[in-house]
C-alpha cells in the first residue's frame, strides 16, 4: 500500500464522502417515507419530512463549500479530481431529489390520497417502490463506486417512465376532479423526475469509477 | 524543423549503477511531452540520453536507439556535437555566458559553427530573441551583459540561444523551477508557441506545470532504492491527469506515493 503524503487533504475527501453518503440516505429514506405519508394521508409524517429537507439543504451547502475549498487549495489530480468534480454534479441532484420527495409528502397534507381510485393508488404505490429501489441502487453504487449501476438505473428508469405514462392515462380518463387530477399529474411528474436524477447520478458514479462520461 | 523521436530500449548507467531501464516511447513532433516522476526516477537521465549529454559524465553510458526521424543518434560515426546542435537544451538555472553581451549570448552557437557574417548574426539574434519573446525588452540594449537581465529574462535568453542554431528538438530540464510565478507563466506561454516549430520535451517536478504545458505526459518511477528508473506510463496529458491506466501513476499524482 502506498504511503499517503496528503493526509489532511484525503481526510477532507473522506469527510465529503461521508456527507454525500448521508445525503443519499436522507433522500432514499425520505422518498420511501414520503410515498407512505402521501398514501396514508399522514400529515404528521409529512410535516417531519418537510423539516428534514432543511437538513438536506444545509448538508448540500456544506459539501459544496468543502469541495470548493479543496479545488482551490489542493490542485487535485486523477481520482481525487474526478471525485470532487463528480460530487459537485451529484449533490445538486440529491438536493433537488430531496425537494421532490418533500413535494410528494406535501400533498399528503392536502389530503389528495383519500380522493384517489384504487388503480391510481396502486400506480402511485408502484412508482414509489420503483423510485425508492432506484435510489437504493444509486446509493449503493456510490458507496461501492460501481460503474455498472448506470445501465441498471437506466433500465429501471424505463419502468418508472411506463408507470408515469399509465398514471397520466388514468388521470385524463376523467375519474378525478380537475384539482385532484392536477395535483396527481404533479405527483406523477415528481416520481418521474426522481428517477431521472438517479440516472444522472449513476452516470456521475461511472465517471468517478471508470473515468468515462 | 520539428522531428519525431523514436526511443527504443534505452537504458543508462552511471558506472555500474543502472539508472534507467529499457525505455521505449515515441515523442511526437510539434508537441510538448512532459516527463514527470519522483527524484531519482531517471527522467533527467532519460532527457540527457536523447541528445547524448548523459555520456559526458565520466563513467556514464547509455544503450539502445534514439531515432531522430529515422536517424539513430547513437549510430556508428554519428558526432555527438552534431546531435546536440539539432537537439538543443535548456537547463534548470538560467546559464547565460556571464561575460558576453545579450547579442553574443544568442549567437554564440552560430559563431561556434563558423557563421561570421555580421548581418547574418544580427538577423539570427533578432529572430531568436523575437521567438523567445524577449526582443521588445532587450532589442534596444543588445550590447549589455546577458547576466544583467532578470532570472526570467535570462531563461528566455537561454531559450533564444538554444533556438538560434535552429534545432529540431528542444529539451528542457525543469526550466521554470528557479523562476517566480510570472516568469514561469511567460516561459510556459513561450513553450506553447515554440511547439509549432519544435519537438519539445520538458522535465518538471511541478505536475500543474506538466498539465498546463504538455500534450503528452510520461511518468517515470523507481520501485526502490538502488533500482533503475522505468517508464511506467505515457499518454495524452488530460488522460494521465484524470484517469491514468497504471495505479502507480494514480498513486503518484494524487500524493499516495511509496
Amino acid at each position: 500500500m502506498a504511503e499517503d503524503l496528503r493526509v489532511g487533504f484525503h481526510r477532507e475527501l473522506d469527510e465529503i464522502d461521508q456527507k454525500v453518503v448521508q445525503l443519499f440516505a436522507l433522500v432514499s429514506e425520505g422518498l420511501s417515507a414520503a410515498t407512505d405519508a402521501f398514501l396514508a394521508g399522514d400529515r404528521e409524517a409529512a410535516k417531519k419530512l418537510v423539516d428534514r429537507d432543511k437538513v438536506i439543504d444545509s448538508l448540500y451547502i456544506d459539501v459544496e463549500e468543502i469541495v470548493y475549498r479543496q479545488l482551490i487549495t489542493q490542485s487535485p489530480m486523477a481520482k481525487d479530481l474526478r471525485f470532487l468534480l463528480s460530487v459537485l454534479r451529484i449533490v445538486p441532484e440529491l438536493e433537488r431529489s430531496g425537494d421532490l420527495a418533500e413535494h410528494i409528502a406535501a400533498r399528503a397534507v392536502r389530503g389528495v390520497a383519500s380522493a384517489l381510485t384504487p388503480r391510481i393508488r396502486g400506480l402511485v404505490e408502484q412508482m414509489g417502490l420503483v423510485g425508492t429501489e432506484m435510489w437504493r441502487v444509486a446509493a449503493d453504487a456510490y458507496v461501492e463506486r460501481d460503474p455498472g449501476a448506470a445501465s441498471d438505473l437506466n433500465e429501471r428508469d424505463d419502468e418508472l417512465d411506463e408507470l408515469h405514462v399509465s398514471l397520466t392515462a388514468e388521470l385524463v380518463s376523467g375519474q378525478l376532479t380537475v384539482p385532484i387530477a392536477l395535483e396527481m399529474a404533479l405527483v406523477a411528474r415528481f416520481y418521474e423526475r426522481l428517477g431521472d436524477h438517479a440516472v444522472n447520478i449513476g452516470e456521475r458514479i461511472r465517471y468517478i469509477a471508470a473515468g468515462s462520461l | 524543423m520539428a522531428k519525431r523521436i523514436d526511443v527504443e530500449h534505452v537504458s543508462a548507467w552511471f558506472g555500474s549503477f543502472k539508472a534507467l531501464d529499457d525505455v521505449n516511447m515515441i515523442i511526437e513532433p510539434k508537441q510538448v511531452t512532459a516527463l514527470i516522476g519522483p527524484s531519482g526516477c531517471g527522467k533527467s537521465t532519460f532527457l540527457r540520453t536523447i541528445n547524448r549529454l548523459h555520456e559526458v559524465v565520466a563513467g556514464a553510458r547509455a544503450e539502445g536507439r534514439v531515432l531522430l526521424d529515422e536517424e539513430d543518434v547513437y549510430g556508428d560515426g554519428v558526432d555527438p556535437v552534431a546531435v546536440r546542435r539539432s537537439i538543443g537544451m535548456v537547463f534548470q538555472r538560467p546559464n547565460p555566458f556571464p561575460t558576453m553581451s545579450i547579442r553574443d549570448n544568442v549567437v554564440a552557437g552560430l559563431k561556434l559553427n563558423g557563421v561570421r557574417n555580421k548581418a547574418d548574426l544580427d538577423e539570427a539574434a533578432e529572430r531568436s530573441l523575437r521567438a523567445a519573446g524577449l526582443w521588445d525588452e532587450v532589442g534596444h540594449r543588445l550590447g549589455k551583459p546577458g547576466a544583467s537581465l532578470s532570472g526570467g529574462q535570462q531563461q528566455r535568453l537561454c531559450i533564444a540561444r538554444a533556438i538560434a542554431v535552429q534545432p529540431a528538438v528542444l529539451l528542457m530540464d525543469e526550466p521554470c523551477s528557479a523562476l517566480d510565478p510570472i516568469s514561469t507563466l511567460r516561459i510556459e506561454d513561450l513553450i506553447s508557441e515554440l511547439k509549432d516549430n519544435y519537438t519539445i520535451v520538458i522535465v518538471t517536478h511541478n505536475m500543474q506545470e506538466a498539465a498546463r504545458v504538455s500534450d503528452t505526459t510520461a511518468f517515470f518511477n523507481i520501485s526502490g532504492a538502488g533500482e533503475p528508473g522505468k517508464l511506467v506510463e505515457s499518454g495524452p496529458t488530460q488522460k494521465i491527469f484524470t484517469k491514468p491506466d497504471d495505479p502507480r501513476t494514480e498513486d503518484y499524482i494524487t500524493g499516495r506515493f511509496g
